[in-house]
């Protein structure tokens, strides 16, 4: 420890200070942290999934989400949100290269992916309203099940990309304040987590609510 | 994230599971236009595309949450909601022993009606459905007989 530990935490941005190695190895606090929200996250969404299912399975007249849901729409969805975590990704790497401009310009293009998810989401469901009666509680084209399901777990979803933009906004303000300009970049990578996270789990709702 | 690792060869990896997490996509929405309305190619098509889903969920964690860089205990921290599958295995077991009423406003798999405004009366006429002082007379006096 003594003076060398006490310089080395001087490169560190905000709160965060190296820790002992244990069982999580060197993991920031916030990085576990991170983690541990995320795994309870993971089961609040796989609640949902598991409620959906089950009421899936037993209404005989659920229709096809593919002759109700944009099929295309929802891949376009998908890739920007895999796009985005590709270059927040990289945006990681430029930062722990000291490159300032690239991180901040892939850091930018993250959150205009998110934005871009939202507007289409926004399209989304306004079209499907009008087209189906589509709400909470009402839908025209089949059980009223189908879209309170279809919006509890995609508005949700959709809360997470809004939270996860903000997120990455204030991530972005730091960096243009060059919080990282040491190359210093844990509190992007605990951003990135979550933001990846928000990919990932899209990657499942897309699966079990538009293609199966 | 591993610092001995060169720019170059993260963005290089980075690359590569985009490229694949896309070829996996397409794969799978061209697997939605495969006809299984009808079984075995129901269940097929369905697995298929729950696992390919499954498989980009784990590539994303595994290289961009950087789970490969991290030690045992982040790993089953990130593994942990799987838990939940045991929970969805056993509530999927007990589904048949469930009363349809508690989905009332939904007709049940294997009911056949028009739509579901009927089926939720229907369903919740049954629940409350009480035989008559009549009927249980008749029913005693034909035990008795």
């Amino acid at each position: 420890m003594g003076t060398s530990t006490t310089d080395s935490h001087q490169d560190y941005a905000g709160p965060e200070r190296p820790r002992k190695e244990d069982i999580f190895g060197r993991a920031s606090h916030g990085k576990i942290g991170m983690w541990l929200y995320l795994a309870t996250d993971a089961m609040t969404f796989a609640g949902f999934l598991l409620g959906y299912a089950m009421l899936r399975a037993r209404i005989e007249t659920w229709p096809r989400p593919s002759d109700i849901l944009g099929i295309s729409l929802a891949t376009i969805m998908t890739s920007i949100l895999i796009v985005s975590s590709v270059t927040l990704v990289v945006a990681q790497a430029k930062g722990e290269e000291k490159d300032r401009k690239g991180m901040i310009k892939y850091l930018a293009f993250t959150i205009l992916g998110g934005l871009l998810f939202l507007g289409l989401q926004a399209y989304e469901y306004s079209h499907l309203m009008h087209a189906f009666g589509m709400s909470l509680a009402n839908f025209t084209g089949g059980p009223p099940q189908f879209a309170s399901t279809f919006f509890v777990v995609t508005g949700f979803h959709g809360l997470h990309v809004l939270v996860g933009a903000i997120y990455l906004m204030i991530i972005l303000g730091r960096a243009l304040a060059g919080k990282y300009d040491s190359g210093n970049v844990n509190e992007i990578e605990i951003a990135g987590l979550f933001w990846h996270f928000v990919d990932l789990v899209w990657i499942l709702v897309f699966t079990f609510m538009y293609l199966i | 994230m591993s610092q001995t690792m060169s720019y170059q060869e993260k963005i290089k990896i980075y690359i590569r599971v985009a490229v694949i997490l896309a070829i996996v996509t397409v794969v799978e929405v061209g697997l939605t236009f495969i006809p299984h309305n009808e079984q075995p190619m129901k269940t097929i098509v369905t697995l298929l595309i729950v696992g390919l889903s499954c498989s980009k969920a784990f590539f994303v964690a595994y290289y961009y949450m950087h789970l490969n860089h991290e030690h045992k205990w982040t790993k089953i921290v990130a593994a942990s909601p799987v838990v939940i599958l045991i929970y969805a295995a056993g509530l999927i077991s007990d589904t048949p022993n469930r009363p349809v009423d508690v989905y009332v406003g939904a007709p049940a798999r294997g009911v056949l009606y028009p739509d579901t405004k009927s089926a939720a009366e229907a369903h919740s006429k049954k629940a409350v459905e009480v035989p008559s002082a009549e009927a249980l007379d008749d029913e005693a006096a034909d035990g008795w007989e």
